[in-house]
């Protein structure tokens, strides 16, 4: 029994002079234990005696499963601290119950009026056809002692073109990590969109009911002021604006079928 | 961000391992399954292990093996953290800590084997050294007995009828029945190792200098005072939930994050606990916060129902800054739930 304790140190000894660099991270909490304790030293635990939670000698010598978290260590440096995109680990009950298939769709979530915190969500739901745009950045300015801060106030927009739309706005030192913030608040934002029919009810539901007033959703009176020529941009790109492109120029009250809407809206 | 000192956050990862691997002997830090007793003695009877809000038994959730390095007396420290996941209640929370000297009356001085034991014998031990009997059904003391055969013990009425209803009807009334294929009453979680490494520091991210001038002062102002009111701004819950995702982003699949005085990371803003919320230790000194259980580990539980079921944002540990010895029994400490917010 004595020999297999020695044995046993003297393994940690040779590990802690070879310096693997697999092992490295977790051969140093042993050593940094065994250093503290000494081979035979009472009273000071020993790496062999479980002596700190430090993976002690429980991790460092089964060579754990975690082989995988070995690589997965080296490999943030490699990818350069960016997760990746597959792989989610959500967070939330919500999160837990879709990842597990238990919900379906995002309909019912709407349904049922859950809040939604992880934007991995909507990715999931709504997955490829998904568009983000940037509709602005703006500089803001604060004054300060030192003379003025700038930061970046970012609007994003997205929605895949099947009725759900969101907005977010975020503002940031930076106008990158504004634009990041504000597309995952734009996620997170999603609305679903109702769809009825004015005139013929040709194909399915195409025409969104709504006032002259807010800016995402397209007027039906060819006379309102929106949308500015500015805001061309976005609009051109959303089906809602295409109908109201066609209204505006036609005047009359025929609703336009979807697959005939891009011919339109070029022209 | 506060600092935590010079001492580095550990992390745990849950790892599938072998049974013999997840025993008393190997001194395991597991997750699920029945508890790995440290001491064999003064374990916490069925009273101090029934759900608080509702009276239930509570689960086994997980256990820590935490010496503390430099303390004769605590060089085995385990620390077992129990849950109710009976739906409605899920919600009560109890924890203990045990520690034993290096020189003790069931383990011995020497460390455990690092190979498998030769024979596979049984399966689950229901009997401890001390002499004291398990529950067939949740792994705990079991004081009570089976009326009729007086062989299979049980921690609480709850658990003699489920155990009598999954088979010990059939069982009990043959003479000299080896109950040793245990089934599944639904109640244990599914078992893991904790698997600990140290974290990284995070690295700063590399910025893309993009060129976004050209979109800059393409909109007029009332379209943009328009657009504010409607986008969705980010509230102070949203960010303190973003910083939580940040945070735990380098490492996603952490369950548990150790360190003895670190500052938790808080999922978010309601229900921090102040210095009142976490009572002092009997002995008298304060209690810090040892580790906190974070929420990835309800994915390996398996435990998600659509209507009520067991569910936290954060679980912190506190535990008795000089990790008294109340006795070589198992001392209550504290632990604090905190919720993911359900405003959106």
């Amino acid at each position: 029994m004595k020999c297999r304790w020695k044995c046993l140190a003297m393994a940690f000894f040779r590990i802690k002079n070879q310096k693997r660099a697999s092992s490295l991270k977790k051969h140093q909490m042993a050593d940094d234990a065994g250093a503290a304790g000494g081979p035979g030293g009472p009273g000071g635990p020993g790496m062999e005696n479980r002596g700190g939670f430090r993976g002690g000698f429980g991790s460092g010598i089964r060579g754990r499963g975690r082989g995988g978290g070995l690589d997965r260590g080296r490999g943030h440096g490699a990818r350069g601290g960016k997760a990746e995109d597959k792989e989610w680990t959500l967070v939330t009950k919500l999160g837990r119950l879709v990842k597990d298939m238990k919900i379906k769709s995002l309909e019912k979530i709407y349904l049922f009026s859950l809040p939604i915190k992880e934007s991995e969500l909507i990715d999931f739901f709504l997955g490829a056809s998904l568009k983000e745009e940037v509709l602005k950045i703006m500089p803001v300015q604060k004054q300060t002692r030192a003379g003025q801060c700038t930061r970046f106030k970012a609007f994003v927009a997205m929605g895949d073109y099947n009725g759900h739309v969101g907005v977010g706005v975020k503002c940031s030192k930076e106008v990158a990590t504004a634009i990041r913030g504000a597309m995952i608040l734009a996620k997170l934002s999603t609305v679903l969109l109702r769809r009825g029919y004015w005139g013929n009810k040709i194909g399915k539901p195409h025409t969104v009911p709504c006032k002259p007033r807010p800016p995402l959703m397209p007027s039906l009176r060819p006379t309102a002021t929106w949308p500015p020529a500015s805001g061309r941009r976005l609009f051109t790109k959303s089906p809602y604006q295409e109908f109201t492109d066609h209204l505006v120029k036609t005047h009359t009250r025929v609703s336009v079928q979807r697959t005939q809407a891009p011919a339109v809206a070029t022209s | 961000m506060a600092a935590a000192g010079a001492r580095p956050v550990e992390l745990g990862f849950a790892e599938s391992a072998p049974a013999w691997r997840l025993r008393s002997e190997q001194f395991p830090s597991k997750v699920g399954g029945r508890p790995a007793w440290l001491g064999a003695a003064g374990l916490p009877g069925p009273r101090a292990l029934a759900c608080a809000l509702c009276g239930r038994p509570l689960s086994f959730l997980l256990q820590v093996y935490a010496p503390l390095p430099g303390r004769a007396d605590a060089f085995h420290r385990g620390i077992f953290l129990f849950c109710c996941r009976e739906p409605p209640c899920c919600a009560g929370l109890r924890v203990f800590r045990n520690q034993l000297p290096r020189k003790n009356d069931f383990y011995s001085y020497e460390p455990p084997s690092e190979n498998p034991p030769p024979e596979t014998g049984e399966s689950v031990c229901l009997q401890l050294k001390s002499g004291a009997h398990l529950c067939r059904v949740c792994g705990c003391l079991g004081p009570k007995t089976c009326s009729r055969c007086h062989k299979a013990y049980y921690c609480s009425k709850e658990h003699q009828t489920l155990d009598w209803r999954l088979g010990h009807k059939q069982t009990c009334a043959q003479p000299d029945h080896f109950d040793h294929i245990i089934p599944d009453h639904n109640f244990l979680f599914p078992e893991f190792e904790i698997v600990i490494e140290t974290e990284e520091e995070i690295m700063p991210e590399v910025v893309e200098k993009e060129d976004y001038s050209e979109i800059t002062g393409s909109m007029g102002e009332a379209l943009e005072e328009e657009l504010d009111s409607m986008a969705k701004h980010e509230s102070r819950e949203d960010t303190i939930f973003q910083k939580f995702k940040t945070q735990i982003a380098l490492e996603p699949e952490q369950i548990l994050r150790y360190g003895r005085g670190i500052a938790p990371i808080w999922i978010s803003g309601e229900n921090i606990p102040q210095e009142k919320d976490i009572p002092d230790c009997p002995c008298g000194a304060k209690r810090i916060l040892e580790f906190q259980v974070m929420p990835q580990l309800l994915n390996y539980l398996k435990a998600d129902r659509l209507g009520k079921s067991i569910d936290w944002g954060i679980l912190a540990v506190f535990t008795c800054a000089e990790s008294c010895s109340l006795g070589t029994g198992y001392t209550e400490e504290f632990v604090w739930k905190q919720d993911v917010t359900d405003t959106p």
